[in-house]
């Protein structure tokens, strides 16, 4: 396939630029650890995929690297928008403020004026359900209430990519389960570019239409699982046949593409 | 609902669960309720209490009937040095005096080493090469003997004010530099980058998140740093002989004379003075940062 055909096949990519895009990016950190190998992937706008791979793939250092808070060694990173929503592995919550200041942080830093922002908070803190919590401090909050808070906190800055580093590791199942179904409502709402990092397969599965398998160091991109299923997405789909036949095949690719040289 | 093939059994008990829990609850809240606050208060000021005043009762009947009369200046009993020490009107004026020009000069001393202190960390904090350069002196100046350093002191700068203060700022001033460093430097990554990601600027970096995090922290350094300032004063009065008296000298100068109750006093009242700044100071943090940290929470208390 020529260039040529590539353009014609898909003029979305050329008028309407990707949300993010990675062309041969690298990163190889001082003592010559290569954390990624040249790696491209490309997420539409209003795309959602999920990440998964082994504990020191690169998976944080690929979002780092998105972000901007990391520079490749070599290649190039394109974002499609300025309004980036980052949400980290803890909540990293500023233990001194309440709910309320925390989410609203960001737009204290840019400056917005005190109306709008408590109009913005006030919107965030409705969307995540911490009505009542507002005056709270993060250390009377359980575990899943600090990840909403900085749920929250990202919703703020109105995200049009949305990048998640294993924001609900560590979490019990449950409240895992809960949390994904309000990532999923939220995504409905707002229509983000989504990128989310990690450990489950399960989870990756139910939440993206596209599940990316990282290779252990150096890492890279292995294998590509699509999840055919339209959203808006229920409960039930964790019972489909797509669902299991898709965990089954991001399963089969972690174990035989990522696996064995994965083995410590 | 779910296309599950396992069994699963459901309670309908639950209710009565629920109700009990809820009968376990209220007696929980109640009995939280009766023994909090005055229960823990009386519980946690009646030990020490009851220690006082057996110290100070076999005191008095150790000077009083142990001691012979001639040697009873050794260990004048508790009544002789209230009514002499504390109750005769001229040497309660000296004592007075005394402990109102300490205070000054420790207070300053403490200003002084607060401000000099936080300003030298804050530079460490934001160039690892002004760490390097400037920690070994902060090392330096807490290893050297002060006490050695105070006839140089006197011969440069005098017997004034102004020397009092310089050798507390020299006692006080290491944890106030280290403790603050710390506190500056113990920044997540994670809050950094959070930072990083709303392109804060460097003023805002500092307000809004190292500053606060760092309080914990400082607020210890101020803590050890008053006792040491106030240790810092006396040393220096003792030591220094000339100009305004403070309690270092007047303690030397009970002990010239013999004057053992007025000693005692002089004594109980320095060490009532550094209680006294190490209580204000634990009021500080607790009010400064208790709602968030540990460290400024009581204890005992949940
Ligand atoms: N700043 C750094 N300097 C040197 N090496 C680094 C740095 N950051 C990450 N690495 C290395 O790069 C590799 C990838 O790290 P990364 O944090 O991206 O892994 P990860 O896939 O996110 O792992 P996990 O699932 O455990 O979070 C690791 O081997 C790590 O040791
Ligand atoms: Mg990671």
């Amino acid at each position: 396939m020529t260039v040529a055909d590539q353009l014609v096949e898909r003029p979305s990519t050329i008028t309407a630029p990707a949300a993010l895009t990675f062309r041969r990016v690298r990163r190889i950190f001082r003592g010559g650890v290569e954390a990624l190998s040249p790696t491209s992937l490309t997420v539409q706008r209003g795309e959602f995929i999920a990440i998964v791979g082994p504990s020191g793939c690169g998976k944080s250092t690929l979002l780092r690297l998105a972000a901007g808070l990391d520079k490749p060694t070599s290649g190039e990173i394109e974002l499609g928008s300025e309004s980036l929503g980052y949400v980290f592995q803890d909540p990293t919550l500023l233990p001194w403020r309440s709910v309320e200041a925390n989410i609203g942080l960001g737009l204290e830093i840019a400056k917005v004026p005190r109306r709008e922002r408590a109009e913005k908070v006030a919107r965030a803190i409705e969307l995540i359900g911490l009505q009542g919590f507002e005056k709270a401090l993060p250390r009377t909050l359980s575990g899943g209430m600090r990840m909403r808070v900085s749920l929250a906190r990202a919703l703020t800055g109105e995200p049009d990519v949305f990048l998640f580093d294993e924001p609900f590791a560590a979490l019990d199942e449950i409240t895992r389960q809960a949390l994904g179904d309000e990532l999923l409502a939220l995504f409905a709402r707002q229509r983000f570019a989504g990128v989310f990092v990690t450990h489950s397969v399960a989870e990756a599965v139910y939440l993206s239409s596209r599940v990316l398998v990282m290779s252990p160091r150096p890492g890279r991109i292995v294998a590509e699982v699509a999840v055919p299923t339209e959203y808006p997405r229920d409960p039930e789909f964790r019972f489909s046949t797509e669902y299991s036949a898709a965990v089954a095949d991001v399963s089969h690719a972690l174990r035989h593409k990522a696996g064995p040289r994965g083995a410590l | 609902m779910s296309a599950g093939t396992g069994t699963a059994v459901i309670l309908d008990d639950a209710d009565e669960i629920a109700a009990l829990d809820q009968a376990e609850l209220d007696a929980a809240v109640e009995a939280g309720r009766q023994t909090s606050r005055f229960g823990r208060k009386v519980k946690n000021l009646a030990l020490p209490v009851i220690t006082t005043i057996v110290v100070i009762g076999f005191w008095q009947y150790f000077s009083t009937h142990i001691l012979a009369q001639s040697k009873r200046f050794i260990l004048p009993p508790p009544t002789d040095v209230i009514r002499i020490g504390f109750g005769n009107a001229r040497n309660r004026a000296e004592l007075l005096q005394g402990i109102l020009q300490t205070s000054e000069v420790a207070l300053a001393g403490l200003g002084v080493a607060i401000v000099l202190g936080s300003l030298i960390a804050l530079a460490m904090s934001q160039a690892i090469w002004l760490e390097r350069a400037i920690y070994p002196w902060a090392v330096f100046l807490q290893t050297i003997p002060i006490l050695a350093l105070v006839p140089l002191i006197s011969f440069w700068f005098g017997y004034g004010f102004g020397s009092r203060v310089l050798v507390c700022v020299m006692i006080a001033m290491f944890p106030i530099i280290t403790n603050t460093l710390f506190g500056l430097q113990s920044v997540s990554r994670s809050h950094r980058d959070l930072f990083t990601l709303y392109k804060a600027s460097w003023g805002t970096r500092i307000k809004k998140l190292m500053v606060p995090n760092a309080m914990p922290s400082v607020l210890a350094g101020w803590r050890i740093s008053a006792g040491m300032s106030v240790t810092g004063a006396i040393v220096g009065d003792y030591f220094f002989r000339q100009g305004r008296a403070g309690i270092g000298r007047l303690l030397d100068a009970y002990t010239q004379h013999l004057r053992s109750s007025q000693l005692f006093a002089g004594v109980i009242l320095a060490s009532g003075f550094g209680l006294a700044v190490f209580w204000v100071f634990g009021l500080l943090t607790q009010g400064l940062v208790g709602r968030w940290h540990e460290t400024g929470q009581k204890r005992g208390e949940d």
